[in-house]
């Protein structure tokens, strides 16, 4: 378990000595020489500290913004921008609470051309599977947090694009929504054939999800460690209370709080 | 689930009993002091007067409500073009919205008689004056609502493949629609004001012309009769506006959240 | 409220006169117009201190709508106000209480005026024509008595009088400009002055000329609780104004001067001539005084406003003016 890129089949996106500095009135360094490789249907964790530049990173993915040295490398779109060609799901739902939540995950398909009606049927059929049967023509006003959670992922989805970059979407959920969302996606995801990539806060969130995680440093972000997540696909909730999750978190833990003062023993969780 | 709308609150009923009261009061000051008409007229006096004389008080309303009705539809086609043109066109906006505000630093006690010189009489130059005054909070309004929009929410959108004018159709221009209202409520009662101002000089019609000319022949009733039509008459178009905005975005108001984060 | 306004205003100025000997009065005097000439006579008794001497602090001030004068001397709000002789008469129809104390212009200023190169020459040339008014009512019917003394028929003349425009008090710019072909509600003694110092002559068409009865343009009034509870302050006005209009009467030019020189925002373009022409309508030839009025021109004036549905027939014109003042200022 060490730093470095590993050379497995296809890569589909290739960070190389990513660095973000913002001219704020002092220029603020963010991330620092990041380099990562993510494989074709890898689903990788950023995890760390706060302000340890995870969103920032995420952003620059997306193309939202751009880097201030190094290269993003996508292996579908080598020459053109990011923007527009990957899938991005910020913290907040951010769903447009003037639409229905059908027309509310059609948005994305309005915008690349498809007409109304097609794009309404599409997704109306996925609407079982992300548990929104039946809330079709509600205003997002009117539906629970969780849900609008999922009809935004839904609207990230419907995209199809190849790359969903997820920043700490269940995060403003409680502890019993998310986790119900975690097992959803869990599920979901073995179905789907894309990559992800997702920052979260949530120690268990990623060792549950992932394949990969990777440990960010505190401001300037570095990747401190990546760790692999062993276990076999297709997996269930249940390993959350198997001894190698216990194990893994521990590392995972000590590896995050490495370099703090007070680091919080495993008992105390 | 379905969220319900009430229209009228009890709060209504606790306005009427106040107003009744006032009135009541206003009535019995008059009596007790003999106050005479010229000084202050009785509710009494101006009950008489707008069944007295009704088909004027109708004739002169019709005349102000068409400057409202017309000047308040031009004010609202302006000034929404004028704040799309302002929040799209940066560079144009920047030249336009000083513009606009200065318009409004002009004394319209000052412009009217003016206007009269420019564009001679009749209906016309108090349509200008009811716009001047009502497309100015509509521009205001809208234009900061079409600002109004989240970074964060644009950035999303771009990642969703968004183009600038896709973003500003589909996203900033629903988004500045209540907004809009707010103006338009403000536009709306300011055009009742612009008209009597507007009829104040160079006019033979209208509720403004009614109680000027109602001061010097000493018709105190009849001016606070005009008065109160007027009232009438803004309240009106701000309800008007309001049941249109409830209407047209179901989605805003707020009677109509509900919280339902505990269930899923 | 006013009431209470009224009755404390009324307590302070009986205890005022009562304590006459302690000081000056303080009076408050509302005039029609911004001033100018027409007030001459006021601004030489003012500067030459005949209110001083009368023990009168006075106070002058333009209301912003003249149109409320009568209301706010009617009410003792003001002491004294200047004020048209029609709207006297209107007022007293309504029951305010206001009575004119002395006439400060004679005859009429109130005319028809059209650009001198234009073919209106007399009113029935009006036919066909749009005359512009400032809005004021009873110019409509004047400008209908003219047009039916010069037995224009009255089809014609009910065209003229509805196809009038209130222009406002713009109404030099309105004429000059074209917008209207005649206006009536203007001077005599000022706009057709203003209109030819800016290269317009007029022709003027004066209305005790074409079937008005002769009226007074200006007067003096009080209210009637005045008149009962402190004629003497009247009387000590009217001593004052008199003198000062007496003054400008004999040697106008001076006069205007003393005026200029206290209203700088007067135009003495239009001022110095004006006050020329208005002399002989202060001090008149054949009455017995400045600020003389006569039963016969109240009456006349109060029937042609009957006739006009201004007023009901109940109406006593001798109540609406007293000359005891007049009078006891010899």
């Amino acid at each position: 378990m060490g730093t470095g890129s590993c050379n497995i089949v296809t890569e589909t996106l290739t960070l190389s000595g990513v660095s973000k500095t913002f001219d704020a009135r002092s220029p603020l360094r963010v991330i620092q020489d990041i380099d990562l490789s993510i494989r074709e249907g890898e689903f990788v964790s950023l995890i760390g500290p706060s302000g340890c530049g995870k969103s920032t990173l995420l952003a620059i993915l997306a193309g939202l913004l751009e880097p201030t040295s190094g290269t993003v490398r996508s292996a579908d779109h080598p020459d053109k921008t990011l923007l527009g060609k990957i899938a991005y799901m910020p913290q907040k739902d951010l769903l447009l609470p003037w639409r229905s939540l059908l027309d509310n995950t059609i948005i994305g398909m309005e915008f690349g051309g498809w007409d109304r009606s097609t794009s309404r049927a599409r997704a109306l059929r996925l609407f079982p599977t992300f548990g929104l049967a039946g809330f079709e023509d509600y205003y997002p006003a009117h539906v629970s947090g969780g849900m609008r959670q999922r009809a935004a992922f839904l609207r990230t989805l419907l995209t199809d694009r190849s790359i969903l970059l997820l920043d700490e979407p269940f995060g403003a959920l409680d502890a019993l929504t998310r986790a119900n969302l975690q097992a959803w996606l869990l599920n979901l995801w073995e179905s789907l054939e894309t990559t992800i990539v997702l920052v979260t806060h949530d120690i268990e969130e990623a060792l549950l999800l992932s394949d990969r995680i990777c440990v960010m440093t505190e401001r300037p972000g570095r990747i401190k460690e990546i760790i692999t997540v062993p276990w076999d696909r297709p997996r269930t909730f249940s390993i959350v209370t198997a001894p190698e999750f216990t194990a893994l978190r521990r590392t995972l833990l000590n590896s995050l709080y490495a370099d703090q003062p007070f680091s919080p023993s495993e008992d105390s969780r | 689930m379905k969220p319900r709308t009430r229209l009228f609150d009890f709060s209504i009923i606790w306005l009427s009993l106040i107003g009744l009261t006032l009135i009541a009061l206003w009535e019995g000051l008059v009596f007790a002091f003999d106050i005479p008409q010229w000084k202050l007229p009785a509710p009494s006096d101006i009950g008489v007067e707008l069944l007295h004389s009704k088909n004027l008080l109708i004739f002169h309303t019709w005349v102000t409500l068409q400057e409202i009705i017309i000047g308040f539809s031009v004010a609202l086609s302006t000034g929404v073009f004028l704040a799309i043109l302002i929040s799209y066109y940066r560079a144009v906006g920047r030249l336009v919205y000083p513009i606009v505000i200065a318009s409004q630093t002009i004394p319209i006690i000052v412009i009217a008689p003016l206007l009269l010189i420019w564009v001679g009489y009749g209906l016309t130059p108090k349509i200008i004056v009811v716009t001047l005054v009502a497309f100015f909070p509509i521009v205001v309004n809208t234009v900061d609502g079409l600002r109004s929009v989240d970074l964060e929410m644009i950035n999303l959108m771009r990642t969703l493949g968004a183009t600038r004018w896709q973003i500003f159709t589909k996203i900033q221009i629903p988004s500045s629609l209540p907004f809009l209202f707010s103006g338009m409520k403000v536009g709306a009662t300011l055009s009742v004001i612009g008209a009597v101002i507007g009829e104040w000089v160079g006019s033979n019609a209208g509720l403004g012309y009614l109680t000027r000319m109602s001061v010097p022949l000493f018709l105190t009733s009849r001016s606070f009769a005009a008065v109160l039509i007027l009232s009438v008459l803004g309240v009106g178009i701000f309800l008007l506006a309001s049941l249109l905005e409830r209407a047209l975005l179901p989605w805003h108001h707020r009677n109509n959240k509900m919280n339902l984060d505990s269930k899923d | 409220m006013r009431q209470h306004k009224g009755m404390l205003l009324t307590l302070l100025m009986l205890v005022s006169v009562i304590s006459l000997s302690c000081g000056e009065d303080e009076v408050t005097l509302a005039l029609d117009w911004f001033p100018n000439a027409n007030h001459t006579g006021l601004y030489v008794a003012m500067d030459r201190g005949y209110f001083e001497e009368e023990g009168i602090e006075l106070q002058v001030y333009t209301p912003d709508d003249p149109a409320t004068i009568l209301a706010t001397v009617g009410a003792d709000k003001d002491d004294f106000g200047f004020e048209y002789q029609v709207g006297v008469l209107l007022a007293r129809g309504q029951g305010v209480p206001v009575v004119s104390v002395a006439a400060i212009v004679q005859h009429p200023l109130n005319s028809v005026m059209a650009l001198e190169s234009s073919d209106i020459k007399r009113p029935r040339d009006l036919v066909g024509k749009t005359v512009g008014y400032p809005g004021i009512p009873t110019d409509p019917p004047l400008l209908r008595t003219m047009l039916e003394a010069d037995h224009v028929s009255e089809s014609a003349t009910q065209e003229v009088v509805d196809g009038m425009v209130n222009v406002g008090f713009d109404l030099v710019p309105a004429l000059i400009s074209g917008r209207v072909d005649a206006i009536v509600g203007a001077y005599w003694t000022h706009e057709s002055i203003s209109a030819r110092n800016q290269g317009f002559p007029l022709t003027v068409l004066r209305m005790e000329d074409w079937g008005v009865p002769d009226f007074y343009e200006l007067v003096v009034v009080v209210s009637e609780n005045k008149l009962r509870n402190d004629p003497k302050l009247i009387e000590r006005f009217i001593r004052a104004i008199k003198r000062g209009y007496v003054e400008a009467a004999k040697d106008p030019a001076s006069a205007v001067e003393i005026l200029l020189k206290q209203v700088p925002e007067a135009d003495p373009a239009i001022d110095r001539p004006g006050s020329a022409l208005l002399a002989p309508l202060w001090v008149e030839e054949g009455i017995p005084s400045f600020g003389w009025q006569t039963t016969e021109k109240w009456s006349a004036m109060a029937k042609w406003m009957q006739n006009n549905d201004f007023l009901t027939s109940d109406l006593r014109a001798a109540d609406a003016f007293t000359n005891h003042f007049i009078e006891q200022s010899e």
